[in-house]
């Protein structure tokens, strides 16, 4: 038995050490997935407390066939997928498609954009549409596939895909001031796998 | 002096994004808070291993946080004060078990204050670093390294007492609880500063650890109302 289940039994049984270490290795990797999806500090932190005993609550589910951390990982992306739905900030994620004109080919730059100079990633994530940010940040960071993204949002493939093409357009453009630190790339692009 | 791009290249953007993979933050919420909700739904059971509180009511530090310029102007004196609690810290959690791990990481961190502050050659354990990615890797590997030993630490029974008993406790907390409020308050205004979250992150699990340790220090049969 891996270090991983014995604590999880423990915890599961209801001991608090053992709830508190997991939360403790944990929480760092997993609240911030909480913070990025969410975008907002004070709303990632209602989520995180719901994310945290959700996960308590399915430990009897865990079987170790994973790390505790991937398992987990996944409870809280859904986690915090159903408690934006909640709040309808991706209630209508296929009607973003429609609304967001940010990334359309015959306006490379929008109003919205205009005087914007993103200092991070994380800054210019904020700026995407929510529908677009939550498919950035599924595929691109957390490694879902296009198929797994529509099943958790009730989109098509193909809206996954539109929606993370112009996610990642529009990021090039609201970081383009970094292109210098990256330099080196210039002619060795490759296209966006979708 | 060249005009950006206006676009930033897709290889450029990957780099971004796998940097954002590794991001931590520090927890958002809080241990305390987080328990009473897993009591009240019944997931934390005290017959499962947790002995109870202790009933001495304990006071955090009312000392207001320094925020915003405030807080800038006074980045020197947190900086020792964090790096004082550091030690603290190190002190407080091998305290009595002969160990050097804490002692390393207090090492460790007030090399990379002192390198912060000017240097621009970072080493840690004598070998420097070639590249911020390195860097970063270091800190996130020592970083989860000090949270797994402070939990292990924490959730073992062989605990000796330490001379001072639960007031020694008492008072470390009081310097914890400062420190934690201290990195919070700095990393609401540089949320992504790598150092500022491992000083929260030290502080957050040294003090889990000083209130397990304050709990097991004081008479059977007393409860902590509040800590």
């Amino acid at each position: 038995m891996t270090t991983d289940q014995t604590i999880v039994q423990r915890a599961a049984a209801g001991d608090e050490r053992a709830l508190r270490q997991l939360w403790m290795e944990n929480a760092p990797h997993i609240d911030a997935v909480v913070l990025r999806l969410c975008g907002d500090r004070d709303l990632a932190a209602d989520v995180a407390q719901e994310v945290w005993i959700q996960i308590f609550r399915a430990l009897p589910s865990y079987r170790g066939d994973s790390q505790f951390g991937t398992w987990a990982h996944r409870i809280a992306v859904n986690r915090t997928l159903n408690a934006l739905r909640k709040v309808r900030r991706i209630a209508k994620v296929e009607m973003d498609v429609e609304d967001d004109t940010a990334a359309a080919p015959d306006n490379p730059e929008s109003d919205a954009e205009r005087g914007i100079m993103a200092e991070s990633i994380d800054q210019a994530v904020k700026q995407l549409s929510p529908g677009a940010r939550t498919v950035f940040l599924l595929h691109d960071v957390e490694g879902y596939t296009h198929e797994e993204i529509a099943g958790e949002l009730g989109i098509t493939t193909g809206g996954s895909k539109s929606q993370l093409f112009k996610a990642r357009a529009k990021l090039r453009r609201l970081l383009a001031h970094l292109s210098d630190g990256f330099s080196a790339g210039v002619g060795q692009e490759h296209g966006t796998a979708i | 002096m060249a005009l950006p791009s206006k676009e930033l290249s897709e290889r450029g953007l990957d780099a971004l994004i796998t940097r954002e993979q590794t991001r931590v933050v520090a927890p958002l919420t809080e241990w305390h808070n987080l328990s009473m909700s897993l009591r009240q739904e019944g997931l934390i059971r005290d017959s499962a291993g947790e002995r109870p509180r202790p009933e001495r009511p304990y006071t955090p530090s009312a000392e207001p946080v320094r925020r915003g310029s405030g807080w800038l102007r006074a980045t020197g004196r947190w900086t020792m004060r964090v790096a004082t609690g550091a030690a603290l810290v190190g002190v407080g959690i091998v305290a009595g078990r002969g160990m050097t791990f804490g002692q390393s990481i207090v090492s460790e961190i007030q090399q990379a204050v002192a390198d912060s502050s000017g240097s621009s050659s970072v080493r840690i354990s004598g070998k420097p670093f070639n590249s911020p990615a390195s860097a970063r890797k270091t800190l996130l590997r020592a970083q989860t390294e000090y949270q797994a030993a402070a939990a292990f630490l924490d959730a073992s029974d062989s605990v000796p007492q330490v001379l001072g008993g639960s007031s020694l406790y008492q008072d470390r907390l009081v310097g914890l609880d400062e420190m934690t409020t201290a990195s919070l308050a700095a990393l609401k205004d540089a949320p992504r500063d790598p150092l500022l979250n491992q000083y929260f992150l030290s502080a957050s699990a040294a003090r889990e650890a000083t209130l397990q340790q304050l709990g097991n220090s004081l008479p059977v049969g007393t409860t902590m109302e509040r800590f």
